[in-house]
């Protein structure tokens, strides 16, 4: 006790009490300081979007093939944080995170900022960064299109309305849906592609009337190019060719060329755009991939999906038939 | 004068009891800005690391015609020519080489077919680290996984077995 008289210890406990309640308020500063500090620089977020970000891409080094990432269409965070993708790094704000790249592989990148997302993009041999407006993700990077003197359309599934009337049968419709059937699907598609320039074009089913018809039947009828009109289930659009077929190469340039006028065309439309080469023996005996003959060019076309309404199939059958015409008559040679 | 006093007595309690809840709630915070500063993602960073070892077209047979890799069958003689230095340039940290690093080996029973390792340097540095650890732990995040393959050598394709190895700090 340094003051003897009860005045004077009262002004000691005085003095403890003025400390004590200085300690509080310095305490009480420091945590507003520290909240205020986390609260401006919003250090989780930019630390979670580096990381994603950055996980996002090592994924889609690690996925085989092409990928398309759109990143953060309804995230707000890109109108508060600059972001932006160098090879080997992300950077959000002014907060690093890196990934694996690969050098092997071009790397393109913009900055972003203030946009409402993006998309990151894997291709053959390419890593691409950009504003998701300003891409058609499912873009591929096409060989040089082919000559094409002829196209054949394959359209229709082999069902007759005809035989179906009468109480026979009729044969397949395809895939059958609430919305639709492919049989009746395909064939109109195939009636517009038809349609910009008949004396180009040469079909295997009648386009008019579907009506059941042998696989060797509607092989034997190919003139030139084949394009078979499929539809499927799944919201993706993918070109099949035949793997070991004499004109292979030709084949996956105009299936490449295909499947980008279809998704430039309907650029939110699709999930995925795909050239799958098949080996052919190896399908079942009913599969219809085995139209792909070997020894002539031939893309088999499956465009989904069958069951929605709202999919171009029934919404735009003509822009989707102006595209698939688009690419047939690009290269045409004129005989 | 005496209330006055006992009043008096009661308020070094009251901002005792304050001081005490700040203090607390700054330890909160501390451990809570520890856990921002400190997001671990290893584990997923080191699973997409094993799926690219996993499908990488330097270890992995790759069908020309069908454009396709053949999953789970190792081309024996990709694989042996695969070096260190061709494995970084394709898991490239560039500038952040010391953040992760890997291996892998493809066995058929004992015999060792092929390996690499990348970011080498790091990986050996953790390595050391990881088998020197005390009881305070080693500072290193490991992920291990072995995968059954088919080693194939353009002939005959024999079982194997592909052990990949991803270090980090932790």
């Amino acid at each position: 006790m340094i003051f003897r008289n009860n005045r004077a210890e009262m002004t000691e406990r005085m003095y403890f009490v003025l400390f004590e309640i200085l300690l509080v308020v310095l305490v009480a500063g420091i945590i507003f300081a520290k909240i205020e500090d986390v609260r401006t620089n919003q250090l989780f977020q930019k630390k979670f979007l580096a990381r994603d970000l950055a996980l996002v891409k090592n994924v889609e080094y690690s996925a085989p093939g092409v990928l398309v990432y759109a990143y953060g269409k309804t995230n707000p965070v890109f109108s508060l944080f600059e972001v932006a993708l160098q090879e080997g790094t992300v950077t959000v704000g002014q907060t690093p995170y890196p990934f694996a790249a690969d050098a092997n592989a071009k790397f393109s990148s913009v900055p972003v900022a203030g946009t409402k997302g993006i998309a990151l993009v894997r291709s053959e041999g390419e890593q691409w960064v950009g504003l998701e407006q300003q891409v058609n993700p499912l873009r591929l990077n096409c060989p040089a299109l082919p000559s094409v003197a002829r196209v054949t359309l394959d359209a229709g599934h082999g069902w007759s309305r005809i035989l179906a009337d009468k109480g026979e049968p009729a044969g397949d419709k395809g895939i059958e849906t609430s919305a639709g059937h492919e049989s009746e699907i395909t064939r109109r598609l195939g009636a517009g592609v038809y349609g910009h320039e008949p004396a180009f074009y040469a079909v295997t089913r009648d386009l008019k009337e579907d009506s059941p018809m042998l696989l060797e039947e509607r092989q034997r009828k190919i003139e030139g190019t084949l394009l078979s009109l499929h539809a499927s289930t799944v919201q993706t659009v993918k070109a099949y060719v035949n793997a070991h077929g004499k004109n292979r190469d030709e084949s996956i340039a105009l299936a490449c060329h295909v499947l980008n006028a279809i998704t430039d065309a309907f650029p939110a439309a699709f999930s995925g755009a795909s050239v799958i080469p098949v080996d052919i023996p190896r399908l079942a005996p009913d599969d219809a991939k085995r139209v792909l003959v070997a020894d002539k060019p031939g893309v088999l076309l499956e465009i989904g999906n069958i069951a929605d309404a709202s999919s171009p199939l029934y919404k735009n059958p003509n822009r989707l038939a102006d595209a698939i015409h688009g690419v047939a008559k690009a290269k045409k040679v004129i005989s | 004068v005496k209330r006055a006093v006992i009043s008096l007595q009661m308020l070094p309690w009251a901002l005792r009891v304050i001081f005490v809840v700040a203090v607390l709630i700054t330890l909160i915070l501390f451990i809570n800005a520890h856990f921002n500063a400190k997001i671990t993602i290893f584990n997923a960073e080191a699973s997409s690391l094993t799926t690219r070892l996993l499908y990488h077209e330097d270890i992995m047979q790759y069908d020309a015609a069908l454009q396709r890799l053949v999953q789970g069958t190792v081309d024996a003689q990709k694989c042996k020519a695969l070096t260190d230095a061709r494995l970084d340039k394709s898991i490239s940290y560039g500038a952040n080489a010391r953040h992760i690093a890997g291996a892998f080996s493809v066995t058929i029973g004992a015999r060792p077919v092929c390996g690499a390792v990348f970011n080498r340097d790091y990986y050996e540095y953790l390595d050391v680290q990881r088998r020197a650890g005390g009881v305070f732990g080693t500072g290193v995040s490991v992920k291990t996984v072995r995968v059954p393959v088919r080693v194939s050598d353009g002939k005959a394709s024999l079982p194997g077995m592909m052990e990949i190895t991803v270090l980090g700090e932790s």
